[in-house]
């Protein structure tokens, strides 16, 4: 489903302050599997997440997504890409902070040919399994911070992804709401769902649902 | 077009309101001023040149010491009988300063039986003709300005002039102009040409000028110096004479308020400069949440595009409407001023609607499209970076 072969990552290549943040990283990632990219902070795991979901460009390397090779997709194919098999929940959720939850869910599916109706239906049942449909209409500044990353999450599925990037996602959680993202996560998995989570949270550590872990370091597969 | 980012843009611009409040005012104000001034511009150019197209080819008057002077009525029939002249006429009028109000207004004695003077004077006397056909009395017809005044001065039905030789002719006020041409006819009053003699004490056998009228525009240049050569008392002005003053006074104002709009449009362009050289962290993080999901930049230039046309075209109609509205309805003060004057020497004049929709049209062009391409140009330059940095 994802593989990385001898990707490398350079930014500000060629000036003074050039940093090799990803250096011959190659990995496979199988359909329905759910796997941890693991390592601290400032390892490379967020710029792995980013190459794969086309958000950047590797300086070297190949990605290979879903069978497509993607490393050198022009932007418009990039952005079809996110649009039609990957749903992303970043970090800090990047949500816009002054609409509500539900049209925060709905933007990923403003631009397609399906109606307002049949995108109303798809967030609000998605809102359902994930139990904050009595949110919908809230500015999602007004949330806690799990119901934000709830958010995050449907957002993330509106478009019925294939595949599931999840940067840091319980970085900002306290245990109970980061136990209760794995419930989330591990349904995702029942549904046939190919996850790749970035995480050095001690939660999803010695998981049985976890398929592979690939550890990280300055840059580097350990 | 897709509805959905209509949609989307509209709730964008409601979640934006202060801030795109504050620029739909600046745009509409600029949209206001320069549809005003060009509005009044218009106005008061089709005023002037209606004027001076109702004027003779060329006037005659007597000076004596530098001053206008009667001139004898005798000259009249010598000057019907230049080759090229159609036509002359002996005009009797003069200017009667009404103290009470402190303005002037223009008292033009006219025969009534006789086809003479400009030709809305005499349309004007057709539509008074079943009452002047019956009064004996002194009467007059007054323009829109001088009835104003009468009626603020308490003579809504009869107005008592002071006759040069002391005295009164008490005359009764009959009827009004129409608005059209309401800077020309606004000051004058039409009376019988009798009573004005005996108010300016004018001898039967003199006027105030002479017209004269030349159908040939080619001969006008000759009859006006044959006119000198035969009358070397005399001044003789020329409709083209008269239409260069109106237009050097018209020119003159005209400067004045194109420093006004440049500074406007200085202030414009300062506008449209902040937004093309940087979006907001917030726009900015939203275009790389947006691209991050798997919007097209074309998707997101759609929905800037959408934003600004809406924000141009609202300000441009509403600082049209707001103009128009001012100008004829209002009647344009302060701005009126700057182009006429604010003598009070004069009764004022109403502005004729007169709408230019070429003048219109290069608003637009000057703000419309300026406006949506400064907001399109920085979301372009934010959507076509990455949106992982963007979003940092």
């Amino acid at each position: 489903m994802i593989e990385l072969k001898n990707i490398n990552k350079i930014y500000n290549l060629g000036l003074p302050d050039e940093s090799n943040v990803l250096k011959n990283i190659s990995f496979k990632v199988k359909k329905n599997e759910f796997t941890i990219l693991r390592g601290p902070s400032g390892s490379g795991k967020s710029t792995i997440l980013s190459i794969i979901a086309g958000l950047i460009k590797p300086t070297s390397g190949e990605v290979i997504v879903d069978g497509k090779s993607i490393a050198k997709l022009p932007d418009k194919f990039a952005a079809n890409l996110r649009a039609d098999k990957i749903g992303f929940i970043f970090q800090k959720f990047n949500l816009i902070h002054d609409l509500t939850a539900i049209d925060n869910i709905t933007v990923p599916l403003l631009p397609s040919k399906f109606s307002k109706t049949e995108i109303i239906e798809r967030a609000e049942k998605i809102m359902s399994e994930l139990s904050i449909i009595e949110k919908k209409n809230l500015v999602v500044k007004k949330l806690s911070g799990g119901e934000q990353q709830r958010v995050a999450i449907a957002r993330a599925l509106i478009n019925n992804p294939k595949i599931i990037l999840a940067d840091e996602p319980t970085a900002n959680l306290d245990e109970k709401l980061s136990l209760s993202f794995l419930d989330i996560i591990k349904k995702l998995k029942e549904k046939g769902l190919t996850i790749l989570l970035a995480s050095h949270d001690p939660v999803f550590n010695n998981l049985k649902c976890i398929d592979n872990i690939i550890d990280i370091h300055l840059g580097e597969i350990k | 077009m897709n509805l959905k980012l209509i949609d989307y843009a509209l709730k964008s611009l409601k979640r934006r309101f202060g801030k795109k409040l504050a620029v739909t005012f600046i745009f509409s104000f600029l949209v206001f001023l320069l549809v005003s001034v060009f509005s009044i511009a218009t106005s008061l150019k089709t005023e002037l040149l209606s004027s001076v197209d109702a004027l003779p080819e060329l006037i005659v008057q007597r000076m004596k010491a530098g001053r206008q002077a009667l001139i004898p009525v005798e000259r009249t029939y010598k000057i019907a009988t230049i080759p090229g002249v159609e036509k002359a006429y002996d005009r009797v009028w003069g200017y009667y300063y009404f103290l009470n109000a402190n303005v002037n207004f223009t008292v033009v004695g006219l025969d009534f039986d006789l086809e003479a003077y400009k030709q809305k004077y005499n349309d004007i006397i057709k539509m008074y003709s079943n009452i002047t056909d019956t009064i004996s009395t002194p009467y007059m017809i007054a323009g829109k300005g001088v009835k104003k005044i009468l009626e603020e001065n308490f003579y809504d039905k009869y107005f008592n002039f002071i006759k040069v030789t002391g005295g009164k002719v008490e005359t009764t006020i009959i009827g009004t102009f129409t608005d059209k041409s309401a800077m020309e006819t606004n000051d004058v009053i039409l009376m019988p040409e009798n009573y004005v003699r005996e108010i300016f004490d004018i001898p039967e056998d003199y006027a105030t000028d002479i017209v004269v009228r030349v159908p040939n525009p080619i001969e006008v240049n000759v009859v006006k110096r044959k006119l000198q050569y035969m009358f070397p008392d005399c001044r003789v002005i020329s409709k083209e004479d008269i239409s260069g003053s109106y237009q050097n006074i018209f020119d003159y104002k005209s400067g004045l308020f194109l420093a006004l709009l440049i500074a406007a449009f200085i202030a414009f362009f300062i506008l449209v400069y902040d937004k093309t050289s940087g979006l907001s962290l917030e726009d900015r993080r939203e275009i790389g949440i947006l691209k991050a999901v798997g919007w097209q930049v074309e998707n997101i230039l759609q929905i800037k595009f959408i934003e600004g046309i809406f924000i141009s075209l609202f300000s441009f109609f509403f600082g049209t409407g707001l103009a128009l509205f001012y100008v004829y309805t209002m009647h344009a003060p302060l701005l009126r001023n700057l182009f006429t004057g604010a003598s009070i020497l004069k009764p004022t004049f109403e502005l004729i609607p007169v709408i230019d929709f070429q003048l219109l049209f290069l608003v637009f062009i000057l703000t419309v499209p300026i406006y949506i391409m400064a907001t399109i140009i920085p979301s372009w330059r934010a959507a076509i970076i990455d949106a992982d940095e963007v979003m940092r």
